[in-house]
């Protein structure tokens, strides 16, 4: 369990592009607002991620940020006002 | 040559080599690989590299030419093939290799890079290109390192490939290196094992370093509802029924996926699940194994020889640690959970059953033994459960499997089934075939290997998690109902016991031969990674897990 946590936020200037940032964006994390996403990734999986938003972004016109929040171990704390929003959560699944 | 291995050698296959011959082995020979944080740093930065450009321009070509990237070029001279990140061409033709490291200290290359770097000089100038160096550039230092091309350059490279190709002649791999510096971020430590093996061979006193990969972050999914329907939703699963999405994971996080009944997979889905290494399995609703499915199965076919010569052979060998381990487990479960203690005769016995096994001649005397000691561990199985209504069941009936008679047993069968499909995961993951066991006839269906290797696990993770269900009041009678089959698990005591089961498998041990803590997930596979080991005939015996 190497995971980090990490704050991804972007602004993509053409539809197109956006959806595909989207689609990259939600196999790699859970969204948390409109273009923020909160995502867990291992070094490897970063880099997969990294490659995968450069493979699609344009430099001079988007802009994606990332912060990193600290091992998912013991990430930084997140408060939420408002409406609910669901954290990633690692696990078995029993559906 | 033995004529067995492939004709054309790959340069990166001799860096491989020079750097570490039993690495070289695994990886062209046996066709392991595992991806690690390192090369998956060394993949993002050759993205731009490895990108094909013009072609190489010809020998006689007049005039500059551009730097040309991603050139594949074979040799059956030298006998050997290669793509190199770029050619440079000036006065003379360089070949230059992207490292994502650091150069070393001296000025001079890594001895391993260099080889390779030499054969991709060896490569161009069979093509007829006139080369006098290469050069290597090291990301992380931002230094470039020249190697020339020369007679002794010529006499090294070809000293290497004689090297490389009589080692993957060898029926077996190299031994692993000693306690050598390069192995902690070696991406195949996990299924090298070196300091394990450099222990359980007596190449080494020293207790190993923790250097088995720490536990993956991919968990299992069990998909109980009925009627449900499992796809992919880009880069996530996605579990729907009747159109409503009940949840969405992404593949990242899954390790395995386990169907339950009647639960539907896509084609997407599971060619997606395979890309990402997880098996999916079905079962029955009653938890029965009935089937798996993986992507391509393991090429390492030396392996899987073996495991049959071993099969056939009868593998007593290999069965007897992991009987003796089981009652030994047996017994200890016993000793510290009988709240008024087991009659000291009874432990004895046990004790003395776990010794005959080393010396059982026959699998039928084998199977006494073990049938013995388990008469004598399932007449205090049931004092170890809080709840007397229970107990009372379970002492009625003692251990019976078809039809489960009290919850107890149904617990416990249903405990098996989950350790059965999580053993057959550990076989498929190393490359051994479930099927083809040592002690357990393979016969009637049954995966006989995945039943041989879980016998030492049945009390430290069935019986256990059995144990703790009942007596921290997770389960109770409540959770099960009577059926015309038997006593069977109502929909929320299967799911409750489920999660009991996967906090068991979370929980570490301190492996008692390596010393070090690790999860009872992972130990299945290092057991399996051993046993593997021993078969291949790298390792003499079986170490099976015996905890205190």
């Amino acid at each position: 369990m190497s995971r980090r946590r990490y704050l991804i936020a972007y602004d993509i200037a053409d539809p197109k592009r956006l959806r595909q940032v989207i689609k990259i964006m939600e196999s790699y994390g859970t969204r948390l607002q409109y273009s923020v996403f909160l995502c867990d990734l291992s070094g490897a999986e970063s880099l997969h991620w990294r490659g995968d938003i450069l493979d699609v972004i344009e430099l001079s016109k988007d802009s994606v940020v990332s912060i990193d929040l600290g091992p998912t171990l013991k990430p930084a704390e997140i408060n939420l006002l408002g409406l609910p929003r669901q954290l990633p959560a690692q696990g078995v699944h029993i559906i | 040559m033995n004529g067995d291995e492939p004709e054309l050698l790959p340069a990166r296959m001799l860096n491989e080599f020079t750097f570490c011959p039993r690495l070289f082995y695994l990886e062209w020979v046996s066709a392991e690989w595992a991806p690690n944080d390192d090369t998956a740093a060394g993949d993002f930065d050759h993205r731009a590299i490895a990108k094909p450009s013009v072609p190489l321009p010809d020998p006689d070509h007049d005039g500059p030419w551009p730097a040309v990237r991603a050139v594949a070029l074979s040799d059956p001279g030298w006998g050997l093939t290669g793509i190199i990140d770029r050619v440079d061409h000036d006065d003379e033709t360089v070949p230059v290799d992207y490292k994502t490291g650091s150069a070393p200290r001296n000025g001079h290359a890594w001895p391993a890079d260099r080889i390779q770097i030499l054969a991709q000089a060896a490569l161009l100038e069979s093509a007829g290109y006139p080369v006098n160096h290469g050069e290597l550039y090291y990301r992380k230092s931002h230094r470039r390192v020249d190697v020339a091309w020369d007679d002794e350059g010529r006499r090294d490279l070809r000293t290497a490939i004689a090297n490389a190709r009589n080692t993957a002649a060898g029926l077996r791999p190299p031994p692993p290196l000693e306690d050598s510096p390069k192995c902690p971020r070696c991406s195949l430590v996990g299924i090298c094992l070196p300091d394990e093996h450099n222990l359980l061979t007596a190449r080494s006193a020293r207790s190993p370093r923790r250097l088995v990969p720490r536990d993956p972050d991919q968990r299992p999914v069990y998909v109980l509802e009925q009627g449900a329907s499992v796809g992919v939703d880009g880069g996530r699963l996605s579990i729907t029924r009747q159109g409503e999405e009940l949840e969405s994971i992404r593949l990242l996080d899954v390790s395995q996926v386990n169907l339950y009944g009647n639960v539907q997979v896509t084609t997407q889905a599971l060619r997606q699940l395979w890309a990402h290494g997880a098996p999916v399995l079905w079962l029955s609703r009653t938890g029965w194994l009935d089937g798996w499915s993986q992507g391509q199965p393991s090429k390492n076919v030396d392996l899987r020889r073996a495991q049959l010569s071993a099969h056939i052979a009868g593998g007593l060998g290999l069965a007897r640690p992991m009987i003796a381990a089981k009652i030994r487990n047996q017994r200890t479960l016993l000793m510290r959970n009988h709240p008024s203690g087991v009659p000291a005769s009874e432990l004895t016995s046990l004790r003395e059953l776990s010794h005959q096994c080393e010396n059982a001649q026959r699998r039928d005397e084998l199977m006494g033994i073990e049938g013995t000691a388990a008469r004598i561990y399932f007449d205090h199985f049931g004092s170890l459960i809080r709840d007397e209504e229970i107990a009372g069941l379970f002492d009625r009936h003692g251990r019976t499997r078809r039809p489960p008679t009290d919850p107890v047993n149904a617990a416990l069968s249903y405990a098996y089934a989950l350790l059965t499909k999580d053993v057959v995961t550990a076989c498929l993951g190393v490359g051994l075939d479930p099927y083809l066991g040592m002690l357990h006839a393979a016969r009637f269906g049954r995966p006989s290997l995945a039943l041989d290797l879980q016998e030492e696990f049945r009390p430290l993770i069935a019986e256990s998690t059995v144990l703790r269900a009942f007596n921290n009041g997770e389960i109770g009678i409540g959770s099960f109902r009577q059926t015309s089959s038997g006593t069977a698990f109502t929909d929320t005591g299967r799911r409750k016991f489920i999660e009991s089961y996967e906090r068991r498998m979370e929980e570490e041990l301190r492996h008692p031969v390596f010393g070090y803590r690790i999860s009872y997930r992972r130990t299945l596979e290092v057991q399996a990674r051993i046993l593997a080991a021993v078969l291949i005939g790298e390792l003499e015996d079986y170490t099976a897990v015996v905890t205190r």
